[in-house]
């Protein structure tokens, strides 16, 4: 072995106390980004190994608009296709022995899925040949409307025009192993048993979709795919290959585990506080030591590189640790995963998760120590002679820009696992905030109690100790601060949401959402409404068009291949670009929703081009801006919008809104549906309305609001769950890194207790100074962790959630107390074995 | 003759203030022969030793080492310089608390990259009478033992000159005589620089000059 790598291996052998607490650290700071990437990586492997499957096929077309079938017989004959299957996909209403319910209904075809099949409860495997369900007499049914609708196997349902019997439940469907929250439970039905309901009516929301099987190698059909995206462009067909049908799928996924790695990140900073703090004081007690290195021949240069092998024995330990600990919790929790996101993983250990332990705890430690290992390349001892001052400074000002590394290795850090420029930037600004003005600001102000004084003498010792290691105690109340922070907020957040959702708004919520409303049912609609003793709060007009110009320049189509360095940012805006949209048109704001830029509309559409308003976060996605000329084609029409004015709208308020509204005399003779919501009722008249609507019309599809936002709401308390868990596991990594600081500074302070005890201080009394400073700054730090909070919870919930900013005393006061006592327990149980130890051991050679 | 130190001048800024450490210090060595340097404390001796191991720079003046001025030695030079022909020995031993005794004296050789360090190794603890203990580390070593491997660790690469800074400065009287006698005993062909206070400990080497505020003078007493 090199003998520098030699005898940094001895350091390591022979310092176990402060490598068992610099490991430590390390595997506090790794275990949650691992095991966010072991959760990642299991993910998008089965998303990856089951992509044909999750396609059913090689290839797929699809659009809500027709598709012209010279591109279908194009793209077959390209991809040298030996089947192709036409589904059809809509939202229609059900009607069986209860209350009707939206179902999602889908074309199935004998010899479709090509990948992958549908498992019956009974055992079954579709493909299978079924006349009777070809012919179009049968469906096959999700096993939740079983208890949904109150039927059974052999029972009938009523869909559109004609009634249809059940042939078999559904026990997995392999094309939706994914599914997280589907906005309604899946019906299957023959194309001609589609056709006899008549569902499908001028203007009704379809999508067509056309599965290709090929052989083809799958760079050949991205190359396939290229050419015809070209052809297309406009078109609002989107064209995919087996590998792109994950995209899409887990989007929800995705982005809770964005926010998982960003919380996770902050264990990581916290860490990196406590490793700072450890290696700084490591080395300080080293400088003798460095001193006789370089007295016995060695450079500066080499005493870099001893610790800086030291560093990577040390990261090398705790990546192993990391992983195996990461696997372990990735393995536990593998029950608990399956039942939020239908994800069971395959192995405990994922390469994902070992590349990043590797890269953080390889790379970005000895980036983390560079501030503290740059001045031993111009390392000069001046402390071993008896009469040297034997004090070193080992970072100073002027090596400011050796943290610079670092931050740049976090600021990556954070823009990796947020998946976006914006929140990685907003994250990682926003916690070098706190750094940077909470440390200054609490040594200042630690520094100002210098001179108070109590009657209590372990008060006056306890704040001699908090006020002298102001370093140690700001950087933990910094630590505790973030900790604190992030356990309150995101509950806070939550509850935010929740609030929106539930309460707040619950008499204000519409209780029906109705939709695919033909245009020659509106009146009709309107008076079996009235009839009803109620009303419709809105009804707007939707009709589909496509942007094909900005400012008379080509609206690209985005090529819909995902590419490794996407951020969030731009898949979104790639998804958007790609869309048809969905225009409607009205002559005032509805209440949710008010013009925060810009002006209203000038009255009715007369002549020249007509004034369009965007939703802010829309327009801000597409680049669009007040002024700018926008080209829609509306069914082979050529349309212009000029836009005067940007929306925010309050989407949680369930009414009908769109992102794009023209103002009225423009598109009122374009083929269009309508949208509708009906207002809050009681249970009993809701269902019986719902049950009256399906009788009369049977094509209008009706969403029951109060079960969508508890869908909603259950939905978001799973993804809440998990990020509160994450968020406790960053809590821990504060409490960790106090703990393993003040295990290091208490040993450190063991001759500074004893020779107390020799003057006379009592047992008790060190306990009890102990306990005064370590809950001095549990307090401090929790205080003020917890004052953040709400201050962050308050302007987010205003941004957010239009102010609903949900408080309570238990979950502001609770952590300050749980903070405090934990500090005083730590500070206790790191103290202990130095209160026990006998005095008289400070005398003599010396304390080991 | 292995050391020569001329007109050394050496200053230190404390606060707004420079304070003159050595003034014009100048002596000559000869081979084999050991010279004291008695003074107070604060009197300069540290800092003589420091230039004198060239792990800090004269503000003027010049030494010679073995005939070669090491002004004109650059960084490099003056570690190899220290590394293979001077040796030195401090008040509070400092050895490597987590290396062993043999592991402490084996460390100059190897980072010398000299060949069976061990074997060398072991032979000079013979000398200073620690065979026995060479697998101790320090904190399990007396004060006087913890200094015989310090001297051992600065004969192992066979030095022309020792430095020696107190060496028996941390020890009780009887103890530091008996590392005395070992000091003398294995230096007996080897230029040394003791700094001392200990008078008697001065009187034992071939010559003494007396430093004292930063002036060096023949020791009259």
């Amino acid at each position: 072995m090199n003998t520098l790598a030699k005898y940094a291996w001895y350091e390591i052998k022979n310092q176990k106390r402060f490598v068992a607490l610099f490991v430590f650290n390390i595997v506090v700071g790794l275990l949650g980004p691992i095991f966010v990437e072991n959760f990642k990586g299991a993910f998008s492997g089965l998303v990856e190994s089951k992509s044909r499957v999750l396609l059913g096929g090689d290839f797929s077309v699809s659009s809500r608009l027709n598709i012209n079938s010279n591109i279908i017989n194009g793209i077959k004959e390209d991809l040298n296709a030996d089947k192709v299957v036409e589904e059809i996909t809509l939202f229609s209403m059900v009607k069986g022995k209860k209350v009707p319910r939206l179902v999602q209904i889908k074309t199935l075809s004998y010899d479709f899925p090509f990948y992958g099949n549908i498992e019956f409860e009974d055992g079954r495997l579709w493909p299978f040949v079924d006349d009777v369900f070809n012919q179009g007499r049968t469906i096959f049914v999700y096993p939740e409307l079983k208890l949904q609708l109150g039927v059974d196997k052999g029972d009938y349902l009523k869909i559109g025009k004609s009634e249809y019997q059940i042939a078999g439940f559904i026990k997995s469907d392999a094309g939706q192993i994914f599914q997280t929250a589907a906005m309604a439970p899946r019906i299957y039905m023959s194309k001609i048993g589609l056709n006899q309901s008549e569902l499908i009516q001028k203007g009704s929301t379809k999508t067509l979709k056309y599965t290709f099987s090929s052989t083809l190698p799958e760079s050949r059909v991205k190359q396939i795919k290229n050419k015809w995206n070209n052809k297309i462009k406009g078109t609002g067909i989107k064209l995919r290959t087996a590998s792109e049908a994950g995209e899409n799928i887990g989007r929800v996924i995705n982005y809770l585990n964005d926010f998982l790695g960003l919380v996770s990140l902050v264990a990581i900073f916290l860490s990196s506080l406590g490793l700072f703090y450890l290696y700084s004081n490591f080395l300080s007690s080293k400088q003798k030591d460095m001193g006789i290195y370089f007295c016995l021949g060695m450079k500066g240069k080499d005493i870099f590189k001893l610790y800086y092998y030291h560093l990577l024995f040390l990261a090398t330990l705790g990546v192993i640790i990391s992983v195996i600990l990461g696997g372990g919790l990735f393995l536990i929790l593998g029950k608990q995963l399956e039942e939020l996101f239908t994800i069971v993983p395959s192995t405990w250990i994922n390469y994902r998760g070992v590349i990043l332990a590797a890269l953080m705890g390889l790379i970005g430690t000895p980036l983390l120590s560079f501030p503290l290992l740059y001045p031993l390349l111009r390392y000069r001892p001046d402390s071993l002679f008896q009469e040297s001052s034997g004090k070193v400074q080992i970072t100073q000002i002027k090596h400011l820009w050796t943290f610079i590394p670092f931050l740049i290795f976090c600021y990556s850090l954070s823009i990796y696992f947020s998946h976006s420029l914006i929140i990685g930037s907003a994250f990682f600004v926003g916690f070098a905030l706190i750094l940077s003005i909470f440390y200054p600001a609490s040594y200042f102000c630690i520094s100002k109690l210098e001179h108070l004084k109590f009657k209590k003498l372990f008060i006056n010792l306890g704040l001699k100790y908090f006020v002298r290691f102001k370093k140690m105690s700001s950087l933990i109340l910094v630590s505790l601060l973030m900790g604190a922070l992030l356990v309150v907020l995101i509950p806070q957040l939550e509850h935010g949401l929740q609030g929106e959702l539930q309460t707040k708004n619950k008499s204000e919520l519409p209780s029906l959402f109705l939709f695919d409303v033909q245009s020659e049912q509106v009146d009709e609609l309107k008076t079996f409404i009235a009839d009803q003793k109620t009303s419709i709060l809105t009804l707007s007009p939707m009709v589909r068009g496509k942007i094909t110009k900005v400012n008379n320049v080509l609206f690209n189509k985005k090529d819909e291949t995902p590419s490794f360095m996407d951020t969030r940012e731009e898949q979104r805006s790639r998804r958007f670009r790609n869309r048809t949209v969905n225009l409607s048109y009205r002559s005032d704001l509805d209440k949710s929703e008010k013009v925060i830029k810009g002006r209203a509309f000038n009255g009715v559409f007369k002549e020249g081009i007509a004034e369009i308003s965007l939703e802010k976060r829309y327009a801000k996605r597409m680049g669009l801006k007040i002024g700018d000329e926008v080209d829609f084609e509306i069914f082979h029409m050529p349309i212009k919008g000029k836009v005067v004015s940007l929306r925010s709208v309050r989407w949680t308020s369930f009414l009908p809104n769109f992102f794009i509204q023209f103002q009225p005399g423009v598109l009122e003779d374009a083929p269009k549906t309508f949208l509708g919501a009906i207002p809050s009722l009681e249970n009993e008249k809701r269902n019986h309305l719902q049950e009256l609507l399906f009788e009369r019309f049977p094509n209008i599809s009706v969403v029951d609001i109060s079960q969508l936002v508890e869908r909603i709401t259950s939905f978001l308390s799973q993804m809440a769950l998990a990020l509160k868990s994450m968020a406790f596991m960053t809590f821990l990594a504060g409490i960790m890194v106090l703990f393993s600081i003040t295990q290091h500074q208490l040993k450190k302070r063991q001759k500074d207790i004893l020779h107390l005890k020799i003057l006379g201080v009592s047992n008790n009394e060190l306990k009890k100074m102990i306990l005064t400073e370590f809950g001095m700054i549990g307090f401090l730090g929790s205080t003020l962790g917890v004052f953040l909070s709400l201050i962050v919870g308050y302007v987010l919930s205003d941004y957010l959630f239009d102010g609903v900013w949900d408080v309570g005393p238990l979950r502001t006061l609770g952590p300050i107390v749980i903070i405090t006592l934990l500090c005083f327990f730590l500070s206790y149980l790191a103290a202990r074995s130095i209160l026990h130890k006998r005095a008289e051991t400070v005398i003599g050679d010396g304390l080991s | 003759m292995i050391l020569e130190v001329k007109k050394i001048k050496k200053n230190y800024q404390q606060a707004q203030r420079a304070i003159q450490v050595l003034k014009d210090v100048s002596f000559k060595l000869d081979d084999g022969k050991s010279l004291a340097i008695l003074g107070k404390s604060g009197s300069g001796k540290s800092t003589l030793l420091a230039i004198l191991s060239g792990l800090v720079g004269p503000d003027s003046g010049d030494i010679s080492f073995l005939g070669e001025s090491l002004s004109k030695k650059n960084e490099d030079d003056l570690t190899q310089l220290r590394a293979s022909k001077i040796g030195i020995i401090f008040q509070q031993y400092h050895l490597l608390a987590h290396l062993t005794a043999l592991e402490n004296v084996t460390l100059s050789l190897e980072i010398n990259k000299i060949a069976n360090p061990i074997q060398k190794a072991m032979k000079v603890l013979e000398q200073v009478g620690l065979k026995d203990r060479s697998e101790h580390f320090p904190y399990q070593l007396s004060g006087g033992e913890q200094q015989r491997v310090a001297i051992a660790r600065s004969l192992v690469m066979n030095p022309e000159l020792i430095l020696a800074d107190e060496p028996s400065g941390s020890l009780d009287s009887e103890t530091g005589t008996h590392v005395m006698d070992i000091l003398f005993n294995v230096t007996k062909s080897k230029g040394m620089v003791l700094v001392t206070h200990n008078k008697d400990l001065a009187h034992r080497c071939d010559h003494i000059l007396y430093l004292e505020k930063g002036v060096l003078s023949e020791y009259s007493g």
